[in-house]
């Protein structure tokens, strides 16, 4: 079922005279940093793993439908593990903070396959937004 | 637009830690990265502000978190204590209890079972009471013209 997709890296900066050019300021490749930001977003759906910069500028993202998972797989946990180890082996981090958003099923693994990777963790802290009793969440689902 | 979230990100940046200043925060960090690149004059008014901290420096902006320190702590070690961190935090259940709309019997049965949940786990501290088998030891224990302390008066019979 998974297959290796080609990705396009994060996109440089174009002025406005050189619009017209964009297409060759993409990159093929991720830039290799050596501490960073992992961002992990397990939403109920799918897993979303973004490697930055400590300013925050995006180095390299990975999901679980670009490495070939689809529909109700790209929910499971395996799918967050490869999604984890797709992004931390492209970048090559070597220390890094982690910042966990969502609650889904790919959050527990993408996290214990960070943890096993060999990158010095220096922080963990979960990120999910919680509402301060917000707008109404939609209503039950009734099945 | 960009004016304003300009000012938005000045005014977060001026006032102490509040909650605009998370707002602003990311509201800025949209602004600083855009997808599209903005027009020179945008640029410009852009880089006079101070360019504001990325949302992981702000301290309060977390529902749990674990530090390493100094020491060089191990992976698998740091995941078991944040892990401990977000049940201790409850962030899991409240994920899940906000992700639908509840209503009042709904939020009844909900505090309810955690109530129950929070009883079962405690522990017994209190005093123990004591039967009915514990009167005769104490007897024993108290009772002292049996225990054959004493030494026999008189001189000690000679061997010989």
């Amino acid at each position: 079922m998974t297959k290796a997709i080609p990705k396009i890296g994060s996109r440089r900066k174009v002025r406005i005279g050189l619009r017209r050019n964009a297409r060759f300021s993409l990159r093929k490749s991720a830039r290799r940093i050596t501490k960073g930001v992992i961002h992990v977003q397990a939403s109920f759906n799918n897993t979303i793993i973004t490697v930055t910069d400590p300013q925050g500028r995006v180095v390299f993202w990975s999901s679980a439908g670009t490495c070939g998972f689809k529909s109700s797989r790209k929910a499971s946990p395996y799918a967050g593990q490869r999604t984890a180890v797709d992004a931390i082996r492209t970048v090559g981090l070597q220390r890094a903070e982690v910042m966990v958003k969502g609650a889904g099923s790919g959050r527990d693994a993408a996290l214990r396959a960070i943890a096993k990777s060999g990158v010095r963790l220096s922080c963990i802290r979960d990120v999910t937004p919680m509402p301060h009793n917000g707008c109404r969440p939609p209503k039950k689902r009734r099945l | 637009m960009c004016a304003a979230a300009a000012a938005a990100a000045t005014a977060g940046i001026i006032s102490p830690p509040t909650p605009s200043l998370l707002w602003a925060n990311t509201r800025a960090t949209f602004v600083s990265f855009p997808r599209r690149s903005p027009p020179t004059t945008s640029l410009l008014s852009a880089s006079s502000a101070p360019a504001p901290a990325p949302p992981s420096a702000n301290p309060k902006y977390h529902n749990a978190k674990v530090n390493a320190g100094d020491e060089e702590v191990d992976g698998e070690e740091l995941l078991q204590r944040f892990r401990r961190e977000v049940a201790r935090a409850g962030v899991m259940e409240e994920i899940r209890w906000r992700r639908r709309h509840e209503d009042a019997r709904d939020k009844r049965k909900r505090k309810a079972r955690s109530a129950a949940r929070r009883f079962r786990r405690r522990h017994f501290k209190g005093p123990y009471p004591f039967g009915d088998e514990q009167e005769p030891k104490e007897g024993i224990m108290e009772d002292d013209k049996h225990d054959n302390w004493e030494l026999p008066g008189g001189e000690l019979p000679s061997y010989r």
